[in-house]
This record gives C-alpha cells, structure tokens and sequence, in this order.
C-alpha cells in the first residue's frame, strides 16, 4: 500500500515537473520546487527533496536534460530543460490525464436513472 | 524504449560505481540556500529562516537513499555487495572453501563425464552428419539371438514394402589393403557402403563429391570408385588436392578417388573409425575368389531416416510386420524365428556403443549417487558454517537487515561454491571422459568417438549448479533465519555443553552420507567379487606363451589354391623355425573376437530331432596340433595332424558339450556326423573351454573341422604358434617366415593369445574398475563431510572438554567421547546403506558371476571399510579434543 501511494505521488509528481518546464523553460530544482508549490499549493509544501528522484528518473528517461548553471543570486544551480521527449512524454501523459479525469467525471455525474 | 534506455543507465551507474552523491549534495545545498534567502526576506531570523529551510526540504538522508535506490538498481548492488562480502568470507576460512569446492567437483565431475559419454553415444555420435536423431539402425533376431545382420535382399524388400522410412542405406565395416602411392600396402579399416550411404547421412564432401546416390549397387564393377577420410587423405596422401580423379590400389586392385569427406567424419559404425570407403558394387573386385553374386550372402548393416512425425513405436510395428511377411514369402525353414529389430545409435549392436551403454546405467547410478552423496555433505558443511557465523548473523539482524537481506547472503554464498564447484567439476569432466577412453578394450582398432563439449553439456552443468545452490542453501538459510538473536549474543557466558539438540538434522545427514557410501561399497564388493571369480578361473586352455596373427591372402590377390599352397608351406617353415614349439592355423581363437560362430546344418546318422530342432552348430576349422598350441589335452582320441587334409578321410572333433548332448552313453569317439552334407568320423573328444568370453558357464557345442579339409576359406587365416621360450622372440621369427614367402604380405593384428584374450577380461574388469573409483571418491567425500563436522564440534566444545579434564578425565576418556560421539552416525549408515543396497543390488544381479547377491564377504568388508572411513575421520579431532589444556581453555573466555 505505502508502495502504491509514492508511486501515484511521484506519477503526478512528474507530471507537473515536466508541465512547469513547458510552461516555464529551463529552472532550477528549487524552481520548480516553488512553481508547484505555488500551483498545488497542498503537494509539495513540505519534503520537496522528493523532488529530486523524481528529477533523476525523468532524466533517465530522456525526458529532461541537466546542465550546470548560474541562478538568480549567481549562485551555481542545476538547471532541468525539457527535450523532444519529455514534450512527447507530456503530451501522452496530459491525454491520459484527460481521458481518465473524463471517464472519473462522468462517473460522478452519473445518476441511478441513467443506469436504469 | 524509455524503460530500456532508463534500465541501460542504471546499469552504466552501477557498473562504473560512479555515484550522483556529490551532485545531489551540492543541489541540496543549493536548493536549501535559496530557500533560507527566500526565508530571509520574507522576515524570518536566519538561524529560523534555516531551520524552516531544512524542514521543508525534508529528510536529507531518505532522499539521499531515494535518490539512489532510483539512481542503480539496488537488487544487483546488493547482490554483489553481497558477493563482495561472501567472497572475502570465503577466502577467509580456505579450508572450508576447498573442501566444500573440491567435493562438489568430484561430484560434478563424475556427472558430466557420464553426460559426455551419454552425448557421445545417444545424441551426438556423429558429427558432419545431419539430424542424428532420426536415424535408426535394423538388424535381424534368429532363434532368439539378437545382433545379426541384415542381406542385401531382405533390405530391398524393405525398400519395396515399407512406408517408415525415407531412405535406407546399408553399410558394413571392411579391413581394406590400400596401397600407398610408393606401393607400400596397409591394412586399413574402412567400409563397404551402398551409393546412397552419405546421401542419407547427409554428408557434405570436403573435396570432390561422393558415390551417385542412384546408381544400382548390384551392377559389381560399374564404379570402382573411392572416398576418403580427411585423416587418411592428410597421412597417407599428403593432402594432395589433385588426388582427386586419380587412381589408388585397395586389395591390389584400381579405385578411382572421387572425394575426400569432412574432417571428423569416421562412419557410424558405434565408435569404430573407418578411413575409407567403397561402393557395395566393388566387391567383386576386392576379393579375386567372391561369389557372382556377393551381395545375395553378405550380411550387412542398415541404416534408415525416420521422417519426422513417425513414432518408433509404429516404425518397429511395421518393421515386425514386413519381417513375417518377408519370412512367409521364402517358403523356406531358414526363416523360422526370424525376425526386424529397429535400433536407436546406442543399441545397435555392432561397434562399441551398445556396450557402453549396457554400462551408462550403472555409471549414472553411480554418479547420481555419488552427487547426492557431495549435495548430503554440502548441505551439512555449510549448516555447520551457517552455525559458525550465528553470532554475526545476529548482529546483522539487530542492526536492520531482513531476512530477505540474510537470505540472499547464504544463497549467494552457496551459489558461489556451487558455481565454482561446477566449473571446476566441468572442466575435470571433460579431460576425465577422454581419459576413460583410454580403459576400454579396444580389441585392435581405431576407436572414435564424439567426446566433445556442447551446448547440452553446459546447459546441464548450470542446471546442476542451480539445482546445488538451491538444494544445498536450504539447510543454512533455514538455520540462519531461525537463530534467535537473544541466545546467539549471550552464548559465550552459560553453555558448557553447545547445543546438543541442534545435531540432530546433521547426523542424519551424515547418517546418509554413509549410508550411500556404504551401498556403493557393497556394489564395488560385489563386482570385485565377480572380477575375481572370471578371472581366478580356468579358462580351460593355456593364454600363456601363444603368439597370434592373421593375414589376409585374399585381399592380397590369392586365389583359394595358391592361398592353400601358401598357407601349409607357411605352417611347415614356422614348425621348423627355432623357439617354435607347435605352430597352427585357425578361423577362431578360444576368446578371440574373429570369425566365431560360423553356424552349419548337421545330422547325425541314427538320431531323430526333434519336431522344431534346430541342427545347428558352430564350426571352427583348425589346422594340425591345433589343440596342443592352445594348451588343451583332448579328452579322449588324437589331435588334427598334418595328414588330415583334402585326400585324406573327413574327420572331426567335438567339445564335450556336443558329446554329452548327442552321444551321452560316452561312445561318441568314432561314430560319424554329418556336417553341411559332408560326412566325417569323430577322432577326438576336448573339454569345454572358455569359447567366447570367460564367464562362459554354459558352453555350447562346438564341431571342430581340419582346416585342410574346409573347401574355401583359405583367404583369411589366424596363426598361432607357441613358443618354448618367450613370445617377444617369435615376432621376427614369424615375420621372417612371411616375408620368405611373400615380401609385401602385410601381417595383421601380431598379438600374444594373453593380449587377445586380455580384451574379453578387460570387459568384465571395467565396471568393478569404474565402480572402485566411484567408492573412492564416495569415502573421500564420507572422510572430508565427517572430518569437517567432528572437527567443528570439538572446537566448539573444547570449554567442555577442558572442564571433563579439570574434573579429572583422562585423555583417554576425551579421545573415546569424542570417537563415541559417531556411533549413532555410523549405525544409521549401515542401516540405510543395507536397505539401499537391497534395492541397488537387484539392478546389479546380471552383472555377478559366481557371487549371491547377499555375499557376505562384500557386505562384511563393506562395514569395515566404513567403520575405518569414519575412525580415520574421526582420529585427529578426537586426538585435539584429548589435547585441550584446561587452564588455556578455560581462561579464553
């Protein structure tokens, strides 16, 4: 069970990862930390080094490149850039999300009649 | 793909060992810096900004492990965290580590030179030959009596009338005198084949091409033409390329080479290497004297494709079937009782491979034996180390690994032994099964056989080592699951005494262990038993001081009369020559592996057969004082002379057996028989003696005929001459005497009677020989799994020994405890070793001769020998239990 609540966790997790690059271009770990923060406000506002393996995973995968950088405060930062396949991966991933939020809609608004 | 590409990384990061640490340091340092900033700003105090900082990040050290876990694989770093560890375990205590490893190769070893052997005859007898395993073999059964060869006739009838088989070739091994290209001959094993023989086989040529699978093996002479082995064309030949097309002499006559086969390929013939072969059409140019018609008489093997989907079963149905059909169509009693059998490669009869595998049971009996007997010792060596390491295993549990952890830890430990084990078992294996060929009687001739490494062998090998590791870790992982961290931590204050009730699982285990020990002791008793019996007794003629030889006249271009010319001007000039004592000819010699068994027709005048008997017998024609140079005193009247010959009045000699079968008032000496419509009066009566192999208890009759009085048969000839002296001076005189008469005669297989008959002994002498092996190496494996287990229990008890000394016990009393400690080992081996042997020696019973299965003397010497495996074992331990100093002892705790 605690294995299957992370992996739905870091799911969405990677989800609004690669949704906060596309939206808002290279950014450091502590970055995207924030933007979600700031967005789901619930997730994320406490443990945010999870956000690292995540991070790793999806670089892994081709999803997100890494470069050494500067940030704002000239301190040195790694930066995360979303690749042609994490813009794939998006993509896939958004439709899913979809799809699955439409068919779980659908079930809410279902009434006993409709089933008759 | 992104799962792969993901999976290729984290291999490359566990394989390089290169860890993202110092880059997942510096980002959360940096991450965590910019949010105290953030904090900062925002009004916080820094010490508080840097605190919140810190809490929201959340645990360093399980992001850390997160982080990683996602960066490598875990399950593979702590395999081989794991295997680093059991590694440097293992080389810590070496002795364990070798013993545990040299017993499994023994095993192993054993094993795969069974599985060598069972490739070499079953499954890949030969190889450039296509799909071996859809080739069977026909010979014929008469009157009950397998093995018999198949006429050409029989086999076309089966070409005609059978649906089985796809295609069907005939063969037979030939001694053929090829002629170098400087004249020289040598005799040279090959064989006379039908033109479709490697068309079947599926032979590709390795230069120029092969008979014409189409042309008719009855047109004799049509094709004259050669093919050779790879080995006889590089020997003999030089590998000249251009002998392709030109001419060679084989029995003095041309054959035209048309190709040369692939390197490796020797025939089929059950491990016979032939060096050359010719079409069945060309023998009535190998022999000047061959009948019209040669393949009308000649037996001959037949080898046969079974196309896929057709059973054996349904293939030998029909085969029965065509058989009786065959039968009825001759009209004839020759074929009554005659019947098809279908052979698989390690049951045809001829060559060696049926006689291996009469053996391979055994061996693998005893090899399967002998591996349970190593997986009994292993399983017990390491409980005994799995207890040895108790303390450690507690510690780990205490600090946090799982059992998962632990058990993986011994299973890689095990796997660890077991895959050394076997690959050193393997390697032995395969040098060990070309070395055992070197034990088989060879009877004069080129073995081959396919004793090569493949895939099957390896695949077999890891099987063995999964089976080991998985059979074997049982026992300590079992164990080091169980140990209780509280009574492993305090162990050092309150037991004197160890554990005693923690043996019991491993004296059962050494209980079987001699157990098995004990039945393969029982079974080597009785072989040994058996080899002695066979070769204490009296084969009833004398294998001493007897030198033989054959040539082959026929093959050398004689006709039937200058052969006979020849062969009584041979006989006069080595009589005379010095040392010779007696000198003789003969078509067998007693034991001898040629030309035996020639049945014929006989009758006797005043004796009715009975409805259905068979007047049969085996004939043997042999020259004058064919009996004195075999040392055999004749029972009653003369031995064959020289007068006995083509003028003079037909005569004869039988063996007591016919004697007493025919004549049993005792007055067959000059009564009158009839052989193949030749009548001849009896002369002498010989005892029975060992006519084909020595445990020869139930002698058939036998009719000996003078060889001067045989019509043909003058083509092939054993000589035989015994000396006054030693055999090794007869050599050159022999040779001399040939070549005064005919320089470039070859002489052929120069042996003494001892060596000749040494082969039929060495067959009996193999399986005891083999299963002495096996017995020793079960009580090496019995001494190392008890030595090393005693050896244990006294370190482990030595505080209890040095408190018996303390109270006063003697040395003595130390040394008799320690020895005592076994007997319940020792009882339970004799137990379920007899039982065992009941059973195994039922598999054994065909194999005695002259022994009951429940021989004392075996099982009596077996319980001896077991008794000193385990005193042996047992006297060094025993010895350092007796030598405990109690202070010393005491004091180290």
């Amino acid at each position: 069970m605690k294995q299957n609540k992370r992996d739905v966790q870091q799911g969405t997790l990677a989800l609004m990862v690669l949704k906060t690059l596309d939206v808002l271009g290279p950014l450091h770990g502590y970055g995207i930390a924030r933007r979600i923060e700031q967005i789901s406000d619930e997730l994320l506002s406490v443990n945010q080094g999870t956000l690292y393996p995540v991070l790793l995973r999806l670089e892994q995968e081709g999803a997100v490149e890494s470069q050494w950088g500067p940030s704002e405060n000239n301190r040195r930062a790694r930066f995360y850039r979303l690749t042609r396949a994490g813009h794939k991966l998006l993509e896939a991933e958004k439709r899913n999300w979809d799809q699955t939020a439409a068919v779980i809609a659908r079930f809410y608004e279902v009434k006993a009649e409709d089933l008759a | 793909m992104t799962a792969l590409r993901r999976l290729c990384k984290r291999l490359r990061s566990v394989a390089t060992r290169r860890g993202g640490d110092e880059r997942l340091r510096e980002e959360m340092e940096s991450h965590i810096a910019a949010q105290t900033e953030d904090n900062i700003r925002s009004g916080m105090a820094p010490a508080k900004a840097y605190r919140q900082a810190r809490l929201k990040f959340g645990g360093v050290e399980a992001i850390r492990e997160q982080f990683h876990a996602e960066e490598g694989l875990p399950l593979i770093e702590n395999l081989l965290q794991d295997v680093r560890y059991t590694l440097r375990q293992l080389r810590k205590s070496l002795g364990f580590t070798m013993i545990a490893v040299l017993t499994l190769a023994l095993g192993i070893g054993a094993l795969i030179t069974v599985a060598v052997w069972t490739n070499a005859v079953l499954f890949d007898p030969w190889p450039q030959v296509r799909d071996v395993r859809s080739l069977r073999f026909i010979d014929a059964t008469v009157l009950g009596n397998d093995g018999y060869s198949v006429r050409y006739g029989q086999l076309q009838f089966l070409r005609q009338h059978g649906h089985s088989f796809s295609q069907s070739a005939a063969f037979e091994g030939s001694d053929l005198n090829v002629y170098s290209r400087n004249g020289e001959p040598q005799v040279t094993h090959g064989g006379t084949v039908s033109s479709n023989y490697f068309y079947l086989l599926g032979v590709k040529p390795e230069l120029g091409r092969f008979f014409q699978p189409d042309a008719d093996d009855r047109v004799y002479g049509a094709h004259d033409e050669v093919v050779l082995s790879d080995a006889l064309w590089r020997t003999r030949f030089d590998a000249d390329r251009n002998l392709v097309g030109r001419t060679i002499l084989i029995n003095r006559h041309p054959f035209s080479v048309i190709g040369v086969a692939p390197k490796g390929f020797l025939g089929i013939y059950g491990g016979l290497a032939e060096a050359l072969w010719v079409p069945l059409s060309s023998l009535c140019d190998l022999s000047p004297d061959a009948p019209p018609d040669p393949l009308q008489l000649y037996g001959l093997e037949v080898v046969v494709r079974l196309p896929s989907g057709v059973a054996d079963t349904s293939a030998a149905a029909e085969l029965h079937l065509l058989a009786q059909r065959y039968a009825a169509a001759q009209h004839s009693d020759n074929n009554n009782g005659w019947t098809l059998n279908l052979r698989d490669s390690a049951h045809f009869e001829r060559g060696f491979f049926s006689g291996i595998s009469e053996q391979l049971p055994l061996l693998t009996g005893a090899s399967v034996l002998l591996m349970v007997l190593v997986c009994l010792n292993i399983a017990s060596l390491l409980g005994q180390h799995a207890a040895r390491k108790r303390r450690e295993v507690a510690i780990r549990t205490a600090i946090g690994a799982t059992p998962r952890r632990i058990a993986s830890q011994v299973l890689v430990e095990t796997g660890i032994l077991a895959g050394t084990g076997t690959l050193t078992g393997w390697a032995a294996g395969l040098t060990l099964s070309k070395v055992l060929y070197l034990l088989l009687p060879n009877f004069g001739l080129t073995q081959t056989f396919n004793l090569q490494n493949d895939l099957r062998i390896d695949a077999f090998a890891a099987a063995i080592a999964v089976g080991v590791t998985l059979v074997c870790g049982l026992v300590p992982v079992r164990q080091s699951l169980r140990i209780s961290q509280h009574e492993a931590l305090h162990e050092g204050g309150a037991a004197v005494a160890g554990a005693p009730h923690k043996r019991t699982a491993q004296r059962i285990l050494l209980g079987l262990q001699l157990g098995i020990c004990f039945m393969v002791l029982v079974c080597c008793g009785l072989l040994a038993h058996t080899d002695l019996n066979i070769c204490l007794r009296d084969p009833g003629f004398d294998r001493h001081n007897t030198l033989t030889a054959s040539i082959d006249l026929s093959g050398a271009g004689y006709s039937q009369d200058r052969a006979r010319v020849f062969l009584t001007g041979l006989l006069d000039r080595l009589r005379h020559a010095p040392g010779v004592a007696s000198a003789t000819l003969t078509t067998h010699l007693p034991m001898g592996d040629n030309g035996s068994g020639n049945a014929r027709n006989f009758s006797i005048p005043g004796y009715v057969p009975a409805k259905g008997e068979q007047m049969l017998v085996v004939t043997d024609f042999d020259g004058p004082d064919f009996f004195h140079t075999m040392g055999i005193a004749l029972r009653q009247g003369r031995d064959f002379t020289d007068a006995d010959n083509s003028i003079s009045p037909k005569v004869a000699i039988i063996n007591e057996a016919m004697a007493h079968r025919y004549w049993p008032g005792g007055n067959a000496l000059n009564s009158r028989i009839v052989v193949d419509q030749v009548e001849r009066q009896l002369v002498g009566v010989v005892p029975n003696f060992a006519y084909h192999t020595p445990n020869d208890t139930d002698p058939s009759p036998v009719v000996f005929l003078p060889y001067l009085q045989a019509p043909t048969g003058y083509g092939y000839a054993i000589l035989a001459l015994r000396s006054g002296m030693t055999t090794a001076a007869l050599t050159d005189q022999l040779r001399q005497s040939v070549a005064a008469l005919d320089r470039t005669l070859p002489l052929q297989d120069v042996r003494t009677l001892e060596q000749v008959t040494d082969d039929q002994y060495q067959g009996f002498r193999v399986p005891a020989e083999l299963l002495g092996v096996y017995a020793l190496a079960s009580v090496f494996v019995a001494i190392m799994g008890l030595y090393a287990v005693i050896a244990y229990s006294v370190i482990e008890r030595h505080r209890e020994f040095a408190v018996r000394i303390a109270l006063g016990s003697t040395r003595g009393n130390i040394f008799r405890l320690v020895l005592r400690g076994t007997t319940w080992v020792v009882v339970l081996g004799v137990v379920t070793g007899g039982l065992g042997s009941i059973a195994a020696v039922q598999l054994l019973r065909s194999m005695l001769f002259g022994v009951t299965a429940f021989d004392p003397a075996s099982y009596l010497s077996a319980a001896v020998c077991l008794l000193l495996t385990v005193f042996l074992s047992g006297v060094i331990p025993a010895r350092r239990a007796a030598s405990v100093d109690p202070m010393q002892a005491l004091r180290s705790e």
